[in-house]
């Protein structure tokens, strides 16, 4: 009976912890970023841009040093990284005319900053817009998956 | 003789084999935009492929079409106001721009009055709306202005909108150098928020006083006059000021009202009795000294 009590006065305690957990996500799509603030979109991208970085110089780490995920990590991740391309200032602009245009509302925000910096690379626009096409129709699958 | 009839035969001959070459080349196929696909025969089945013609359909899919220009084609100012507000909250910049421009035309074309000014106001604001708008869509860095990149525009706004300054206090970033940037989205927000309907304003009574201080004085015009009537009504003398003085010129140089006629008869009577009455008293006096 007392480890029945003691469990049940733990199972409350987590709960109540849970629920104090201030619930801030990250933004996930335009949506989501659409509701956000000038400032808070510019500091997001600073941290995006910071953590991308730090994770791609890590893969080496994690996966072996001469393992393919660190040459695909060379090779391909890294043109695609925000990291020293672009200023958390014109990551937030980029976004914020890939966003502008309600058909892409649905598309992860990191899909959307890839296809921004080929954009931005000059990749030609019949590519960038079947890519545009591939993730809207992936970004409203994930969204009709979550309802 | 012979060999002007050689080189007609080999001119013929080229002639023949130009002409021969056209008719047998095969023609390019046809290249047909995604867009310009004829419309279907909806009285054959989907499923019925034509060979007709070799074709070659193109995937074009224009990121923006630009090309196209929006128009807008609103008949009155409030119609044209309302497609500002409308492509304000659809986030459609070109129809906008397209919007604003018909607006002024109608309002330039409005006759003056309280309801032109109001419009005129308000498509200030648009301008203003527009002019930021337009910057954060074409600029590189366009989340963010300064002065650099828009000379002058955060000054001036500041100066027309006595709240921006208070509003943009948390969407402003001051970089390492000290260099202040302004988030364009908020100022776009905070613009469209000042645009507010025209409200009905009282008809001021038309009094002579309040009605020469609206004409000759633009400075005095200008202040915020609440009820002129009032004002008018609380001070019937006239104050003594520039606008006033003014004032007095004018009304002295205005036409004066001829005088009473009465009062200049009166006096014509007088001195005509008192002219008869010395002549009576001078042949009085004429007569007692030739009696005497």
């Amino acid at each position: 009976m007392k480890k029945v009590a003691v469990a049940l006065v733990l199972v409350l305690l987590t709960t109540v912890g849970y629920a104090a957990t201030p619930e801030i996500a990250p933004p996930s799509n335009g949506e989501d970023w659409m509701k956000l603030s000038s400032t808070e979109k510019l500091f997001w991208s600073i941290g995006y841009s910071q953590g991308y970085l730090e994770a791609l110089n890590k893969i080496d780490v994690a996966a072996g040093p001469n393992s393919a995920c660190a040459s695909l990590a060379s090779r391909t991740e890294r043109q695609s990284s925000t990291a020293g391309k672009v200023s958390g200032f014109e990551l937030v602009s980029g976004l914020e005319k890939f966003y502008s245009d309600p058909g892409n509302a649905l598309i992860p925000v990191g899909s959307a900053i890839r296809i921004y910096l080929l954009q931005a690379s000059g990749k030609d626009q019949t590519t960038v817009q079947e890519l545009i096409e591939t993730a809207r129709a992936l970004g409203a699958a994930s969204a009709r998956r979550q309802k | 003789m012979g060999i002007r009839r050689a080189g007609a035969a080999a001119l013929g001959l080229v002639l023949l084999l130009v002409a021969v070459s056209i008719v047998a080349e095969d023609p390019l196929p046809v290249i047909h935009l995604k867009s310009e696909r004829p419309a279907p025969d909806f009285l054959t089945p989907s499923s019925s492929v034509s060979f007709d013609g070799p074709a070659i359909v193109l995937a074009s899919y224009p990121i923006r079409d630009e090309f196209t220009a929006p128009v807008v084609n609103a008949a009155t100012v409030s119609a044209a106001l309302d497609a500002l507000r409308g492509a304000a909250a659809a986030n459609d910049l070109p129809t906008f721009s397209a919007a604003l421009t018909r607006a002024k035309e109608l309002v330039d074309a409005m006759s003056l009055g309280a309801k032109r000014n109001a419009a005129r106001r308000s498509l200030l604001v648009y301008r203003d709306v527009e002019q930021v708008w337009t910057f954060a869509a074409n600029d590189r860095l366009g989340a963010f202005y300064d002065e650099e990149s828009l000379p002058g525009f955060h000054d001036r706004i500041a100066a027309d909108y006595p709240n921006y300054d208070a509003f943009m206090a948390d969407y402003r970033v001051v970089d390492r150098y000290g260099r202040a940037l302004y988030a364009t989205a908020e100022t776009r927000t905070f613009l469209l928020k000042q645009v507010r309907p025209a409200a009905p304003r009282p008809t001021p009574t038309p009094t002579l006083v309040a009605r020469k201080r609206a004409n000759v004085g633009r400075a005095s015009a200008r202040r915020p006059v609440p009820t002129p009537t009032r004002r008018a009504e609380a001070r019937p003398t006239p104050v003594l000021r520039p606008a006033d003085a003014l004032v007095a010129d004018m009304h002295n140089a205005a036409p004066v009202a001829p005088p009473v006629r009465e009062s200049s008869g009166g006096r014509a009577l007088v001195f005509i009795v008192l002219t008869l009455a010395g002549i009576g008293v001078l042949t009085m006096l004429m007569r007692t000294e030739r009696v005497a």
